[in-house]
């Protein structure tokens, strides 16, 4: 065999290894979702703590230190909130006993009114009842939450621990990982490989910061407001209003929701209702108006209708976890179509 | 007397002053500190870089941070590392082995010579410094070579976490542009030169 031949065929090798690996790793997403799942929250809170980590490592302090001492901020981020939360969270839900019946007869009333209104203005009766099948759905989703609760409990038990783990691995290895992995990568297409890899890690990375961020400058608002005008239930509210805003357009809205239903349901709020409204439009101007176009608008450059579309679609395959990967997704998509447009017709 | 001295005039004297004194392990120690062979790697990695003259300005621990960016790719004689036209992401150094870069010529359509590297050259400098840079020639390995490589995101990252060692690595690069530009400009005169005393000859002829 000629060496010419030998190369290629070592090239070819190098190729299918390279590609067969890919496939295992992509593959293992599915198979594996107990692995996926803590491994990818670990790498999402990397991500979010990677500044952190920028601020105190230098050369002196050894990237193990700096790892584990970022590891046990992210453990305390993520669960020092969620255990005092939890107190309060409790507390506030007992409350939602009391709120539960008035909803239910607030729905009840409105809908006699409307059905009184339909039979006395075109004497049209309505012959379904949404509002029984509301609360019919509301008592089954209890049951299921409430069957599937000691199972929730095992997997946070097991999160909790590997997510600290992982987080710490991340954060020490990635790069000699990341090293590693290169090497095995053909020669021919190392270069644009690792350019997209790194970029596809850059945007992944700005973005899900920015948005931690946007969704805390958020809640802290609608949380402070809400104890200023002595509205109930402010920290659900505020948390509520957070996790609703990682989704563009749709969030703010969704956010607002259940402030609103607790506002029509409780006649005491009627004195603070306006206050309320007022102060979920003033926080989310401030998001539009200022935290928006600072951190989050240079990071992904989209037309609302792609972002509107890559959420719908992403909501579709992986709910809620999709919603939010979908929009720096959508940005990667994008300049990898950029960058190969610019391969075949500015090549040349 | 400094142990240094006390074996340099021990050196001195010859081999037979070793063979009168006691072998002590500071002794030793010192042939072992000063032996090039010492380390696991005779040529590591940090030491092929003290031997670059661009790298002048960094201290050893500043090329060790630096090494540690760096990526070791080995390729077969006549591979390809990149092609004229291709997007390019990196910086390489030659390690050991040859590169020859070869650009195509419009009206022959063919591949050209253009120049040959060998050890302690480098290449591939602009792709650091432009956002959309393309080859403008083609790189294939004359031997089996060993190239250490740098890519834009590696730079990002040592501009992130080692400022220092980053803007040092940026004059680097200026300067390897600088070496580059000066060569070119000479050329570019050399030639300038040779169109302007053959033009009148041409005249006189016709």
């Amino acid at each position: 065999m000629s060496n010419q031949a030998k190369k290629m065929k070592t090239n070819k090798a190098q190729l299918v290894f390279f590609v067969l690996l890919l496939i295992l790793i992509l593959g293992s997403f599915f198979v594996f979702p107990r692995i996926v799942v803590p491994f990818g929250i670990a790498y999402v809170l990397s991500l979010i703590l990677k500044p952190v980590i920028r601020l105190f490592y230098t050369d002196s302090i050894e990237r193990k230190i700096a790892g584990a001492f970022a590891s046990i901020i992210g453990v305390v981020l993520l669960f020092y909130p969620f255990v005092e939360l939890t107190k309060t969270i409790t507390k506030e839900s007992q409350r939602i006993d009391f709120y539960l019946p008035r909803l239910e007869a607030y729905l009840r009333n409105k809908y006699a009114l409307f059905t009184e209104f339909l039979m006395n203005r075109f004497n049209y009766e309505l012959s379904f009842n949404p509002v029984d099948q509301l609360i019919e759905f509301g008592q089954q989703s209890t049951k299921v939450v409430v069957a599937y609760l000691p199972k929730l409990l095992t997997s946070t038990l097991e999160l909790s621990l590997l997510i600290p783990l992982f987080l710490y691995f991340i954060l020490k290895d990635e790069r000699s990982f990341r090293k590693n992995f290169l090497k095995i990568v053909p020669n021919s297409f190392v270069e644009r490989f690792y350019y997209l890899y790194y970029q596809f890690n850059t945007k992944f990375g700005d973005y899900i910061f920015a948005k931690f961020i946007e969704a805390s400058i958020v809640g802290f608002i609608i949380t402070i407001g809400l104890l200023i005008i002595d509205y109930p239930f402010p920290i659900l509210l505020g948390l509520t209003a957070a996790i609703t805003n990682i989704l563009p357009y749709i969030g703010p809205i969704v956010g607002f929701v259940p402030a609103l239903v607790i506002g029509l349901v409780d006649q005491s709020l009627t004195g603070v209702f306006p206050s309320m409204i007022f102060l979920y439009v003033i926080a989310n101007i401030i998001d539009l108006a200022f935290v928006f176009p600072i951190l989050v608008s240079k990071i992904v450059n989209l037309h609302p209708v792609i972002v509107v579309a890559s959420v719908l679609i992403g909501s579709q395959f992986a709910g809620v976890a999709g919603m939010i990967i979908s929009i720096p997704l959508a940005a990667f998509l994008q300049m990898l179509v950029q960058e190969i447009y610019y391969e075949i017709y500015k090549r040349s | 007397m400094s142990e240094e001295k006390k074996v340099l005039e021990q050196y001195k004297e010859g081999p037979e002053a070793f063979k009168t004194s006691r072998t002590e392990i500071a002794t030793l120690k010192y042939y072992w500190q000063i032996s090039p062979l010492s380390g696991l790697k005779s040529k590591n990695i940090p030491r092929f870089l003290r031997k670059i003259e661009v790298f002048k300005n960094f201290n050893d621990s500043e090329l060790k941070t630096l090494s540690r960016f760096m990526h070791e790719r080995v390729y077969n004689a006549g591979e390809q590392v990149f092609e004229e036209g291709d997007s390019g992401f990196g910086f390489y150094l030659i390690y050991s082995g040859g590169i020859e870069l070869f650009s195509k010529n419009p009206a022959t359509n063919e591949n050209e010579l253009i120049t040959s590297y060998g050890e302690y050259d480098y290449f591939g400098e602009l792709a650091l410094l432009e956002r959309r840079n393309r080859r403008n020639a083609s790189a294939i390995c004359s031997s089996s070579s060993t190239l250490l490589t740098l890519y834009t995101p590696d730079l990002e990252e040592l501009i992130e976490k080692h400022p220092i060692v980053g803007a040092r690595f940026i004059q680097a690069v200026g300067f390897v542009i600088s070496q580059r530009f000066i060569k070119l400009s000479e050329d570019f005169k050399l030639l300038h030169n040779k169109v302007c005393n053959e033009q009148p000859s041409e005249e006189n002829e016709n």
